[in-house]
């Protein structure tokens, strides 16, 4: 029996208010002066398709060392204290079943908001950055894929603006790196020079838009205010790098990559570039959106992503499907290391204090519900750790759970999307 | 139940009534009713079918969720039967979601028979898809758009003169309509980053060049063998060196290696390295061109940097031989410049007498120098995979021979680009150098700058005047600049790429309506609409003056100056922009066919596959067809390779161009049905795909577009050990009502095609099971048989399909008059909108559904001189 009517309604009804809930009062922006508190960090990943239905998902509830891991989590076994699985999860607002991505971190109701063909909202690392995003070079980062096809959908990262603009993703390693590392070889003056004929170009636009003759329609006018957000927007990042201006960059604990890279150098890549951005506190927030398509050709797959998840159709592409799954676990398991083995300039073991969360809205084949949940690391420390949740609800929607994982990692949020309330299931005492 | 019909039921014209689809299938009706809402808006509710659905209800439902129980906070025998507004579209969407999941009624409870449930699901799905649509309505308004990239590009092309690579602009948007819908469209800063770059390097490029002197073409040659010759000569030479060293019984660390063991390899490797470079020296012909081969000595051969001006083009010529034993697949060069492929030629010469093969590429802007290469044409797989399938030897064994490639250029366009000119109007052309210029010569130029920005802005606006403001701000950066010493270009430019990221530029504005009563756009207005509609691009001058003269009003000029437009090759924009999109091309980029088995998929065919689609259209919009050539033509428009492809047994012209051929009379190619990016586009990639075959033909064809698959409805596992035919594996779907709903109106159509396989090319029989494994395939003859739906009318092969397909051409006709409107607009179609449909659909009937005709009928009908609302 399902109560997916009620959570459905719950959403629906909120439509398109959703985008207008006052996030930011709940979010009275607390910088402290020193940060004595540690920080906590959030990394958020999403796999597009999801994965095998009968050889990835555990069916019992408990902790792993009781019931085992299932064949497609087996390389996480020397984690398996560390992980959680939490099952029953269902992204409500996603339809798209070829979009494990698009509404992922935002939970809209993505193709049916009232007036409109497609729509989005913000998504959780940009809620989240507004919190503690503030005091470090990058409030967050987004990473992605550029290959089509690989189940995440619309959108051109995880990450979507308060407008529900989707948000570049950076896609090379070697252009993260010179964000991160790269020093600025420019001297006062130039910049000085370089600021303010960038401010004299907003200036300007904006000026070709107030003192334009034209008599505009409302519908018009409404196209153009996009136009002017934007431009204001641009002028707020050219005040915050006037304030970093004169911090120079950390210096990098990795060694600069070099492309060309494959699918799967660029993937581990920026594994190893992620944890140091989070080692030298250059941003608390990161997405990324991870390929599968160039992963598999560098495993030498013939088939893509897309006919992987349509596994049904050969007992080959099952067994493909399945390899692929445990070979995604390894590299996941990898980064998990990773983490494990790093200490940030605070001298607080990285893992300790970030919350990893790992999935997709898409389950196996093209099925949106009971979605694929996995989170690590210690950013939470009421969250239980090391076992298989099984939520007594059915299709409990993943808002929820993401307001549940964002609270007990310290950010105060009352309220996220369609999310209706928070799982007591996931936190000890 | 017809998606197209939902809704339009008291619409139809008489004519289209006496034909129209009825769904036997299904019988439902839908019928629709206007209310007015308070701001006058008419927003039209879906009606649903009581008499269908209450009875379902009252059965299944209401016991739990009706006045004695609402479990689940549900409550159904109140609910309402008209969808007038989101709440009850949702209320509905919910019924149908649990209906598809199987999740009701319970269990427990009596299920639905599989004959009740069918139409009930099929109802909600065609009329929740329906009134998705109309709940999302605006009343005609559109929404202000922005120039999509191709727009963009054609722009710049005809102010600039200049070609602008799609990477340089942010890409298109994702709702799923045309590109040219500006309520799809979104702008935040990334968008406005990319254009200010996008416009710092044009104006650059563009300043770079404007004063600069055209040269004199002149042709340049090069023989790729002279410098590769050599360097196999000087290995040759180093390897016998050292070879001498150890005969004269020199030790390894003599020749630099490590240890005897690298020594041992060193001799054992001389046959393979230096004796295999030396038979290859010693072959005929190799004195005087390349042998080229993915893994042999020459992959391509180029031109090397050409040094070019990007206002102009240049012609590229390949002259080549065939070794006598070459296998027709491998007889392609493809032809790259930079990287990017150009086209591909099929070499006709031996080595004896070659022959030649001319290519022309007009550079990028981002390109200062371009390099000409040409390499085997073959599948995206390695060599020795690709030839081992092939005849023709292994994996050295190359088929075409380079004798030498020629270049020749520059060649400029008759006339100097609009900026070319304000530009040396107001600086003049001498091209003086920025150090050789004093106080005064500046000053000259500080006091020409105004004048250079407003005509520009007035060319860059489409005729609108800029602002005193916005020439104030160009004028301000501009001063900036040169306080901080830059040169009159340097200068320049930002503000030049500042135009190029206004509103005034990016956005197609038209000025609001003068009253509320008044929404007709004015005459300059309407030419560019115009424009961009079939050119992609502003109005030209001729346009501009006739729309000023006030010509635009006369109904029979306009026909004629439409026609013209038409049969000039601007109108390309429409086969790439509009046409690209009615067909859904894009989803050819989503299908991976397996090139190691299907060997046919080289990239040439993949490449010019795209192309054909387009140049069919453009064909027929060159000769004002009909569109049911797109059912059936008695020709084809192909290139050397898709001329191969299909077996069409011509002689090569050698060149990459595509051109009308006629078709045998017995051939079953022709129309869009027998191209390869169409049937490839209906394949999974690993076989033939009726199923989507069938979506496609009844989106495009029969106008009624399939819903969306319902989400979580499991796949069917068609995971079996014994080979099963297509069809048989389909039956499945029509066993589950869940499925069947949808899927009984179009699967039986997609049989139609059965006999092109997923390439596109005939066949008779198929192998089901593991191709490539004889135990676990079998091979068994093609049925293309199947239903037309709408009357359950069977047709037994592809001549009685297309049949049956020309039997109903008007619903092809409403189809492509529906996404040419919508895509000319700028807008999604709108229930408003179905009288404007019908009548531009009656008078394109009475010109046999001539495309020309059709699209003169869009742009005559009122709706295109429509603004917004006030």
């Amino acid at each position: 029996m399902s109560i997916t009517l009620h959570n459905r309604r719950a959403l629906l009804r909120a439509g398109s208010t959703v985008l207008a809930l006052p996030f930011m009062e709940s979010l009275a922006i607390a910088k402290t002066a020193g940060a004595v508190v540690p920080p906590k960090r959030f990394l958020f990943i999403g796999c597009g398709y999801g994965f095998t239905s009968e050889t990835f998902f555990p069916t019992r509830a408990g902790r792993f060392g009781k019931i085992g891991l299932t064949e497609g989590l087996k390389p996480l076994e020397r984690h398996r204290d560390d992980i959680t699985m939490v099952s029953n999860l269902t992204n409500l607002g996603a339809t798209d079943a070829h979009g494990g991505s698009t509404s992922y971190l935002t939970g809209a109701n993505v193709s049916g908001t009232p007036g409109k063909k497609f729509h989005n909202s913000i998504s959780l690392d940009r809620v989240i950055a507004r919190e503690i995003g503030q005091d470090t070079r990058f409030p967050t980062i987004a990473l992605t894929d550029t290959s089509q096809g690989d189940g995440h959908g619309a959108g051109l990262s995880l990450s979507w603006s308060d407008k529900g603009h989707p948000i570049p993703g950076v896609t090379n390693p070697v252009d993260l790196y010179h964000q991160l590392f790269g020093q600025n070889q420019e001297s006062a003056e130039e910049r000085e020079f370089r600021l303010s004929q960038r401010r004299s170009v907003l200036d300007g636009v904006v000026a070709d838009l107030q003192s334009s003759r034209r008599v505009l329609s409302r519908t018009d006018r409404e196209k153009l205010e996009d136009y002017l957000q934007s431009i204001r927007q641009i002028e707020q990042s050219i005040s915050r790098e006037v304030e970093w201006a004169n911090t120079a960059k950390p210096k990098s604990p990795v060694r600069e990559p070099k492309n060309p890279m494959d699918g799967l150098q660029a993937l581990k890549t920026f594994q190893r570039l992620i944890v140091a951005a989070f080692q030298t506190d250059s941003t608390r927030v990161v997405t990324y959106r991870q390929p599968i398509t160039p992963i598999l050709e560098s495993w030498d797959f013939s088939l893509g992503a897309h006919s992987l998840s349509h596994y049904n159709l050969d007992p080959r592409r099952q067994e493909a499907s399945r390899q692929k799954d445990v070979m995604f676990m390894e590299l996941f398991a990898d980064l998990l290391d990773l983490f494990k083995q790093t200490d940030d300039i605070h001298g607080q073991n990285l893992f300790d204090s970030t919350l990893i969360s790992y999935g997709s809205n898409l389950r196996s084949g093209h099925g949106l519900r009971g979605c694929p949940a996995i989170y690590a690391g210690g950013g939470g420390k009421k969250l239980r750790k090391g076992e298989h949740i099984v939520l007594r609800e059915k299709d409990t929607p993943l808002a929820n759970y993401w307001l549940t994982l964002t609270q007990q990692c310290g950010v105060s949020l009352d309220k996220f999307s369609h999310s209706t309330g928070t799982l007591s299931q996931l936190t000890t005492g | 139940m017809d998606h197209a019909v939902v809704g339009k039921t008291n619409m139809l014209s008489k004519k289209a009534c006496v034909d129209r689809v009825v769904c036997s299938a299904v019988a439902v009706f839908v019928l629709i009713c206007g209310t007015q809402t308070a701001a006058g808006q008419t927003a039209s509710a879906v009606r649903l079918d009581p008499g269908l659905l209450r009875g379902f209800l009252r059965t299944h439902c209401v016991k739990c969720h009706g006045p004695d129980q609402q479990q689940g906070e549900t409550r159904l025998d109140t609910i309402s039967f008209e969808i007038t507004n989101s709440d009850v579209a949702l209320q509905w969407q919910e019924v149908l979601d649990v209906l598809n999941l199987g999740e009701m009624p319970p269990e427990d409870q009596r299920q639905p028979a599989a004959g009740d449930l069918t139409p009930v699901l099929a109802h909600l799905t065609d009329s929740l898809a329906e009134s998705r649509q109309r709940l999302a309505e605006s009343g005609g308004d559109i929404a202000l758009r922005r120039l999509n990239s191709r727009e963009y590009r054609n722009t710049i092309d005809h102010l600039f003169g200049l070609r602008v690579p799609d990477e340089l602009l942010p890409a298109d948007d994702i709702a799923g309509g045309y590109d040219t819908v500006g309520q799809d469209q979104q702008f935040s800063t990334y968008h406005f980053e990319d254009y200010l770059a996008a416009g710092k390097t044009i104006a650059g490029v563009a300043l770079r060049w404007a004063d600069a002197p055209q040269k004199q073409a002149e042709v340049r040659t090069s023989e790729p063998e002279t410098r590769g010759n050599a360097n196999l000569k000087k290995y040759i030479a180093n390897y016998d060196r050292q070879m001498a060293i150890i005969k004269d019984g020199g030790s390894f660390a003599d020749i630099g290696l490590d240890d005897q063991k690298q020594l041992d390899l060193f001799l054992k490797r001389y046959d393979g390295r230096a004796g295999a470079r030396q038979r290859y020296l010693d072959q005929r012909y190799t004195d005087r061109g390349v042998f080229l081969v993915e893994a042999g000595y020459f992959r391509a051969a180029g031109s090397g940097n050409i040094g070019v001006d990007p206002r102009a083009s240049w012609k590229f010529r390949a002259i080549a031989g065939l070794r006598p034993e070459a296998p027709e697949l491998r007889q392609f060069l493809k032809v790259s410049a930079s990287g990017r492929t150009l086209g591909w030629v099929r070499v006709s010469g031996s080595l004896d007498h070659p022959s030649t093969h001319e290519i022309e590429h007009r550079p990028f802007l981002t390109e200062r120098l371009v390099r000409i290469d040409v390499s085997e044409n073959k599948g995206d797989i390695p060599i020795r995979d690709y030839v081992k399938q092939l005849p023709g030897g292994g994996v050295q064994n190359s088929t075409i021979w380079v004798d030498r490639v020629e270049w020749e250029g520059p060649f400029y366009p008759d006339n100097r680009s609009v900026f070319e000119l304000i530009y040396r109007r107001a600086f003049g052309s001498d091209g003086k150098p920025e150090e050789q210029k004093n106080a005064a010569d500046r000053k000259t130029e500080d006091s020409a700058a105004r004048g250079f920005f407003v005509a520009l802005m007035r060319e860059a606006f489409r005729g609108a005047s800029p602002s005193r403001g916005f020439t104030r701000k160009l004028l301000d950066v501009y001063s900036l600049n040169r306080s901080h010493g830059l040169g009159l270009k340097e200068a320049l430019e930002l503000p030049v790429a500042m135009v190029l990221s206004s509103p005034s530029f990016l956005y197609l504005m038209e000025d609001g309506p003068g009253s509320p009563e008044d929404r007709t756009i004015d005459d300059v207005e309407f030419a560019h609409r115009l424009s961009y509609f079939l050119w992609s691009r502003p109005a030209d001058r001729k346009l501009l003056a006739a729309a000023r003269g006030g010509k635009l009003s006369d109904a029979d000029w306009l026909a004629s100056q439409v026609k013209s437009m038409l049969r000039d090759s601007r109108s390309w924009a429409l086969s790439e922009g509009f046409f690209t999109q009615w067909v859904s091309l894009d989803r050819l980029q989503n299908i991976a066919i397996d090139e190691t088995i299907h060997l046919g998929f080289n990239q040439g065919v993949r490449g010019s596959s795209q192309l054909e689609i387009q140049h069919l259209f453009n064909t027929m919009i060159q000769e004002n067809l009909s569109l049911t050539e797109l059912i059936d033509s008695d020709f084809v428009v192909v290139n050397d390779v898709l001329a191969l492809h299909y077996g069409l047994n011509l002689p090569a012209t050698g060149d990459s161009r595509f051109r009308r051929v006629s078709l045998p009379r017995a051939s079953a190619r022709g129309g869009l049905l027998g191209t390869t990016a169409f049937l490839a586009m209906g394949s999974n990639g690993e076989r033939s795909s009726p199923i989507i075959r069938g979506a496609l033909l009844m989106e495009k064809f029969l106008d009624r577009k399939p819903a969306d698959p319902p989400p979580n409805v499991p796949e069917l596992a068609l995971a079996s050990d014994e080979p099963q035919a297509v069809m048989e594996t389909i039956q499945l779907h029509r066993e589950k009502a869940q499925c069947a709903s949808c899927h009984n109106s179009f699967d039986p159509l997609g049989f139609g095609l059965e006999n092109f396989d997923l390439l596109g090319q005939w066949r008779d029989r198929e192998v089901v099971g593991e191709i490539g494994n004889r135990k676990r395939s079998k091979e068994i003859p093609i049925r293309a048989s199947g239903t037309f739906p709408d009357r359950d009318q069977p047709y037994r092969n592809l001549d009685e399909f297309r049949a049956g397909l020309m039997e109903r051409r008007h619903l092809l006709l409403r189809s492509m008059a529906e996404g040419l409107y919508s895509y000319g607009l700028g807008r999604h179609l709108e229930f408003a909108d179905q009288q404007a449909i019908d009548e531009i659909c009656e008078a394109a009937a009475a010109q046999d559904d001539r495309i020309g005709d059709l699209i003169v009928a869009v742009i005559n009908h009122s709706t295109f001189r429509r603004g917004d609302r006030r």
